[in-house]
C-alpha cells in the first residue's frame, strides 16, 4: 500500500519538476499564426501569409492545429507566453476560440481571426474573412437564374458537416434556392472537403438522376472527383452545350481558375486570398502598436466570375495569376 | 485470492521499488526526449508550457487510463472519442440551460457512465464482437451529437466554466489534480480490490479465469464501465479547459490513447499492464507533441519524428526491459 | 460437433448473418430509389467498393496472422507520392503532373517495400503489431505529406489508366478486386504456406514450438497488405485524378471495420475472405444508397452507425443459439 502511494507521488513529481523563468519578449514584431488543418487550400493560404507578413518585415511563428482544439488552444497559449507581438488564427472551433482570444487580449496581445470566423465577433481584436453565406447565395442565385424556371435537378456536394463555413455555404445555398421551386436538390452528400468522396457522390447521383442539371461543388478540390465521373459518360462537356451540367465552385485556386478558362465550369467565387492575408497582418501589427482597428471585423464577398468575363477579371483572381 | 490456479500476471508480482519503475519501457524515451526539448527549445521548462502541457495531459491520461481497464481484459473500446463528444455536447448545453457548471460536469461523466455500461452490458452478457460492437457505437454517438448540434459547437459556457479549467490549485493545473486523482483511483482499484485483479486475471487467460470460478462477466462489465466514465471525465476536462463541447471534440483521442496505452506498455491481448504505464505513455505523447510543435517543424516533418520515436523507442524501451529482466 | 469444425461454423454463420443484413439493406434502398436496384448501379458499388475490398483482402491476411495493418492507408499515400517522384514531370502550363507507365511498378514496389518493413520492424525490434504500424502510419503518412507538401497534384498520363479502364462495361479495379479475393482465400485455404499463416495466427507459441518460421510468415502476410495499399491507391488516384492528403487518409478503419465484420477474429486464427468481400460491399452499398435517396448529409452516420450494431447482433444472436447446443462453456469462444 505505502509502495503505490510512493509511485502516485513519483508520477506527481516527474509531472511538476522543474519550473521558473519565462521567454525572453521578442525585440521585433513576431506575428504567431495559428491554422486548423493543413490541406491544399491552407498551403496557398499559408503562402499568402507568409507573403503578406514578409513584405511587412515582421516574423512569423507558425503552428498548425491540425483539427484539435485543444492543441490550438495549447499553441495559441505558449505564443502567448513566448511573447510574440500578435495572434493570427484561423479557428477550429468557433465557440472555444472566443475564450481563447478574450484571454490571448487580456494578456495584452491582439488576436486577429482570419478566414473563419467566431461565433462571437466581438472576442477578436479583429476579423477578415470571405463571406460564406453570401457565396452560397451567389451560387443560389446564379443556379435559380440558370434554371430559368424549368425544372432543375441540383446535386450539392458538402464539405463538412461540423465546419462553420461548409454549413453556411450549404444553407445560404438553400436559402437562396428557397425562391425557386422549379429546383430540386436530389442528394447532400457528405464529403470531410475530400474530393474522392466528390467522385463516388456524384456517380451515385448521377446514377439516381441522369437528368441532373447542376452540381454545387462549393471547394476546388471537389472538382477533380466530378470531371472524372462527367468524363467517364461523356457529360464533360463546355458551357454552351446542351448536355452541359452547370457547376458552381467557390475557392479560387488555380485549377479553378483552369476549369473556368477551359470553360467546363460555369461560375467560380473567387476568396481573395491575398488581400485578406494582407489586411490580417496590417491589423495584427498596427494593434500590436497601440492601434485602434475600424472596422473591427470584415467580410470581403468572393468574387465570382466565369468563362466570359475570366480575361478582364483575371487580374483580381488569386488563382488565375501567373 | 490465494489458491488462484494459475500464476498471477506480472501486473500483481511487480515491485514497486525504484528499481521496477525503471522497468517501465518508455521512461527512457521520456526522459531523452525532455531533456533534449529542455536543452532545444527555450522555455520548454518555464512554468506557463509546464501548465499548458499538464492541461494537454489530463484529458487524454484519464481517457487512455480508462481504455487501460479494457485493454487489461484483452479486449478494445472503439468508441471513447465518441462518447466524449457525445458527452461534451450534452454537458455544455446543460451547463448553458442551467448556468451550473457542475450539473455540466455531472451530465458529462453520467453520460459517459450510461454508454460505458450499456457497452459493457451488451458485450459481457451477450457477447458481441467488442471491436464491432463499439465501432458501431462510435459511429452512432458521434451522429446523434452531430444531429443535436447541426454540427455547431456548443460555447459560451459560464465563466465559472474556464476560471475552473484554466485555473489552479497550490500551484498546479486544477485539471492536473483530476488526472492524478483518477490515476490514483484506477491503480489502487486494479491492486487492491478483488474486481480490480479479476480484471487483469481475466485478461490474461479467459479459459483458466472461468475454471477458476472468476466473474468474468462482471469483469467485463466493470472495465467497459469505467472506459465510458472516464470518456466522460476526460470530457468535462476538455470543455472546462475550453468552454466548448462539440461532435468532433473527441476526433482525435482514441488514436491518442490507445498510442498513450500501447506505448506506455500494457498489452494489446490482456492481462499485462497498468495505470501507472498508462500515466507514462500519455507522457510521451504529450511531451514530444508539444515538444516538435515548439521546435517549429512543418506537422508533417513532426510526424516523421513521432512515428519514428513510436517505433524506435519502443524497441529501445523493450530491449532494455529485456535486459534487465533476463527475459530472452 | 466438434471443438475442430467450431471456427469453420462460426464464420459460415458470420456470413449468412452478413448476407441477410446486406439483402436487407438492398431491399429498403431499392424501395426507396428505384435506380438502386439497376445493373449500372451494381457496376458503380463494385467499382466503388473496390478499393476497400482490395485493401481489406490484404488485412485479412494480416489479420489472420494475429497482426494489424495501421499504415494500410498511409501506404497508398506515400506509395503513390514515391510513383509521382519517381515518374511523374511537372508541366506548369497544364497545372499538371505527367506521369509514365513506371509509376505503376514504383508504386507497388513501394506498397510491397513498406509492407515488408512493418514485419522487419515488428520482427527484428520485437514490437507488437499495433505499435509498429501505429508509428509507421504516422511516419510514412508524415513522409508522403513532405513529398507532396501536403498540395493537390492533379494527375495526367498512363497513371490514371488502371483506375479508368474498363472490360465488357465494367471497372478493371473490380476484375482486379475479385482476382485478388479469389487468390487470397485460395492462399489461405489452400496452400501450406496459407494455413501456416492460420496456425501462427491461432496459437504464436505453438506455431514456434512446432517449428513454423513464423517471421518469415508474417514478412508475406505485411508485404501483401502493403501491396493491396498501393493498388487501392493507384485505384482512387486513378479514378479521381490528384494525389492529395486525403489519399488514404482513414482507409484503415474501413478496411479493418470491413475484415472484422466479416468474421475474420481479430485474436488471429480464423479467417474468412468471402466475409470480407461481403463487409466491403455493405459498407459501400450504404454509402451508394444513402445518396441514391437523397439522404439528409446528417442521417450518414446514423444509418452506418445503427447497420453496423445490427450486423454485429446478428452475429452474436447466430453465436447465441449455436451455443445453446453446445456443451461448451460460452467464454471458451474467442
Amino acid at each position: 500500500m505505502r509502495k503505490a502511494y510512493l509511485q502516485i507521488g513519483l508520477a506527481a513529481a516527474l509531472l511538476t519538476a522543474p519550473t521558473a523563468f519565462d521567454a525572453a519578449s521578442a525585440k521585433d514584431i513576431t506575428i504567431g499564426v495559428s491554422f486548423d488543418k493543413i490541406e491544399p487550400f491552407r498551403v496557398a493560404e499559408k503562402k499568402a501569409l507568409t507573403d503578406a507578413i514578409e513584405a511587412a518585415h515582421a516574423k512569423m511563428d507558425f503552428a498548425n492545429a491540425d483539427k484539435d482544439a485543444q492543441r490550438q488552444a495549447s499553441q495559441v497559449d505558449t505564443m502567448v507566453s513566448q511573447g510574440v507581438s500578435a495572434i493570427i488564427a484561423i479557428p477550429w472551433d468557433i465557440e472555444a476560440a472566443n475564450d481563447l482570444a478574450r484571454s490571448t487580449i487580456a494578456a495584452g496581445i491582439p488576436f486577429v481571426s482570419l478566414d473563419q470566423a467566431l461565433s462571437d465577433l466581438k472576442s477578436v481584436t479583429y476579423h477578415i474573412g470571405g463571406d460564406p453565406c453570401a457565396d452560397g447565395k451567389v451560387a443560389g442565385e446564379f443556379f435559380v437564374k440558370a434554371a430559368a424556371g424549368k425544372p432543375f435537378k441540383l446535386l450539392e456536394l458538402q464539405g463538412g458537416l461540423a465546419n462553420d463555413n461548409g454549413i453556411r455555404r450549404s444553407r445560404c445555398l438553400d436559402d437562396a434556392l428557397k425562391a425557386a421551386p422549379n429546383i430540386t436538390i436530389v442528394a447532400q452528400v457528405p464529403t470531410d472537403w475530400n474530393p474522392q468522396k466528390a467522385l463516388d457522390g456524384t456517380e451515385n447521383a448521377l446514377q439516381a438522376h441522369p437528368d441532373l442539371a447542376g452540381i454545387y461543388a462549393p471547394w476546388n478540390d471537389a472538382l477533380q472527383g466530378v470531371f472524372s465521373v462527367l468524363k467517364a459518360k461523356n457529360l464533360l462537356l463546355p458551357v454552351g452545350d446542351p448536355k452541359h451540367i452547370t457547376i458552381v465552385s467557390i475557392d479560387g485556386t488555380p485549377l479553378g481558375c483552369k476549369a473556368v478558362r477551359d470553360r467546363l465550369i460555369d461560375l467560380e467565387i473567387a476568396t481573395p486570398l491575398p488581400e485578406m492575408s494582407r489586411r490580417a497582418v496590417a491589423a495584427a501589427i498596427k494593434a500590436s502598436q497601440g492601434g485602434k482597428i475600424e472596422p473591427q471585423a470584415e467580410f470581403l464577398p468572393g468574387i465570382p466570375y466565369g468563362p466570359d468575363n475570366v480575361k478582364a477579371m483575371a487580374s483580381k483572381i488569386w488563382g488565375c495569376q501567373g | 485470492m490465494a489458491d488462484l490456479p494459475t500464476a498471477p500476471p506480472r501486473v500483481m508480482r511487480r515491485g514497486v521499488s525504484l528499481a521496477a519503475l525503471l522497468k517501465l519501457p518508455m521512461l527512457p524515451v521520456l526522459l531523452v526526449a525532455f531533456l533534449a526539448l529542455s536543452v532545444s527549445i527555450d522555455g520548454f521548462v518555464s512554468a506557463a508550457n509546464l501548465a499548458n502541457m499538464a492541461r494537454l495531459f489530463a484529458p487524454l491520461a484519464i481517457a487512455a487510463i480508462g481504455l487501460t481497464f479494457v485493454f487489461l481484459l484483452g479486449e478494445i473500446d472503439l468508441s471513447i472519442g465518441s462518447v466524449l463528444s457525445l458527452a461534451s455536447v450534452l454537458g455544455a448545453l446543460t451547463m448553458r440551460g442551467t448556468a451550473s457548471v457542475w450539473l455540466g460536469v455531472m451530465v458529462m461523466v453520467a453520460t459517459g457512465a450510461l454508454i460505458g455500461a450499456l457497452n459493457g452490458a451488451v458485450i459481457a452478457w451477450f457477447r458481441f464482437s467488442a471491436f464491432v460492437y463499439t465501432l458501431g457505437v462510435l459511429v452512432t454517438a458521434r451522429a446523434i451529437a452531430m444531429l443535436i448540434t447541426g454540427g455547431h459547437s456548443v460555447g459560451r459556457l459560464p465563466f465559472g466554466a474556464l476560471r475552473f479549467g484554466r485555473g489552479t490549485f497550490a500551484g498546479l493545473p486544477w485539471l492536473l489534480w483530476i488526472a492524478i486523482a483518477v490515476y490514483a483511483a484506477a491503480h489502487l482499484f486494479l491492486r487492491q480490490t478483488v474486481i480490480g485483479r479479476e480484471i487483469a486475471l481475466v485478461g490474461a487467460n479467459r479459459r483458466a479465469a472461468v475454471f477458476a470460478g472468476l466473474r468474468v462477466r462482471r469483469a467485463r462489465f466493470t472495465g467497459f464501465l469505467v472506459s465510458g466514465t472516464l470518456a466522460g471525465l476526460a470530457a468535462s476536462c476538455i470543455v472546462l479547459r475550453l468552454g466548448s463541447g462539440g461532435p468532433i471534440l473527441g476526433d482525435n483521442i482514441l488514436l491518442m490513447a490507445i498510442a498513450a496505452v500501447v506505448l506506455g506498455g500494457t498489452s494489446v491481448f490482456g492481462g499485462e499492464g497498468g495505470a501507472f504505464r498508462t500515466v507514462t505513455g500519455a507522457l510521451v505523447v504529450v511531451t514530444l507533441d508539444k515538444g516538435l510543435n515548439l521546435l517549429g517543424l512543418a506537422f508533417y516533418d513532426q510526424a516523421i519524428v513521432m512515428g519514428l520515436v513510436i517505433v524506435l523507442g519502443s524497441a529501445l524501451g523493450g530491449y532494455l526491459y529485456r535486459r534487465r529482466t533476463g527475459r530472452a | 460437433m466438434s471443438g475442430r469444425w467450431r471456427p469453420l461454423t462460426r464464420v459460415g454463420a458470420q456470413v449468412w448473418s452478413l448476407v441477410a443484413v446486406l439483402a436487407l439493406v438492398s431491399v429498403g434502398f431499392a424501395s426507396l430509389s428505384d435506380r438502386f436496384a439497376d445493373l449500372d448501379n451494381l457496376r458503380n458499388v463494385l467499382l466503388q467498393a473496390a478499393p476497400t475490398m482490395i485493401g481489406a483482402v490484404g488485412m485479412t491476411l494480416v489479420i489472420a496472422a494475429r497482426g494489424i495493418d495501421l499504415s494500410i492507408g498511409a501506404i497508398a499515400n506515400l506509395a503513390l507520392a514515391l510513383a509521382l517522384l519517381g515518374a511523374g514531370t511537372r508541366s506548369e502550363a497544364a497545372l499538371a503532373t505527367d506521369t509514365t507507365w513506371l509509376v505503376y511498378p514504383i508504386a507497388i514496389a513501394s506498397g510491397l517495400a513498406l509492407g515488408t518493413l512493418n514485419a522487419v520492424a515488428t520482427n527484428v525490434l520485437r514490437l507488437s503489431a499495433l505499435i509498429t504500424t501505429l508509428g509507421t502510419l504516422t511516419l510514412y503518412r508524415g513522409l508522403g505529406l513532405h513529398i507532396t507538401a501536403a498540395g493537390l497534384i492533379a494527375v495526367r498520363g498512363p497513371i490514371l489508366a488502371f483506375g479508368r479502364a474498363q472490360l465488357w462495361g465494367i471497372g478493371v479495379p473490380v476484375f482486379a478486386a475479385v482476382l485478388m479475393a479469389v487468390a487470397g482465400w485460395v492462399f489461405l485455404s489452400e496452400t501450406p504456406t496459407g494455413r501456416r499463416l492460420l496456425a501462427v495466427g491461432g496459437s504464436p507459441r505453438s506455431a514456434v514450438e512446432t517449428g513454423l518460421r513464423t517471421e518469415r510468415l508474417l514478412v508475406v502476410a505485411y508485404a501483401a497488405s502493403g501491396l493491396c495499399g498501393a493498388i487501392a491507391g493507384l485505384i482512387l488516384v486513378g479514378r479521381v485524378g490528384v494525389v492529395n492528403p486525403d489519399l488514404g487518409y482513414g482507409m484503415e478503419f474501413t478496411v479493418i471495420t470491413a475484415v472484422v465484420l466479416g468474421g475474420t477474429s481479430l485474436f488471429g486464427g480464423r479467417a474468412s475472405m468471402f466475409g470480407t468481400v461481403l463487409a466491403s460491399l455493405l459498407l459501400t452499398t450504404i454509402d451508394n444508397g444513402m445518396t441514391l435517396i437523397g439522404a439528409d448529409p446528417y442521417a450518414y452516420d446514423v444509418v452506418r452507425g445503427v447497420i453496423l450494431l445490427i450486423a454485429v447482433s446478428a452475429d452474436a444472436a447466430s453465436a447465441h443459439m449455436r451455443s445453446r447446443r453446445s456443451p461448451v462453456i460460452p467464454e471458451l469462444r474467442a
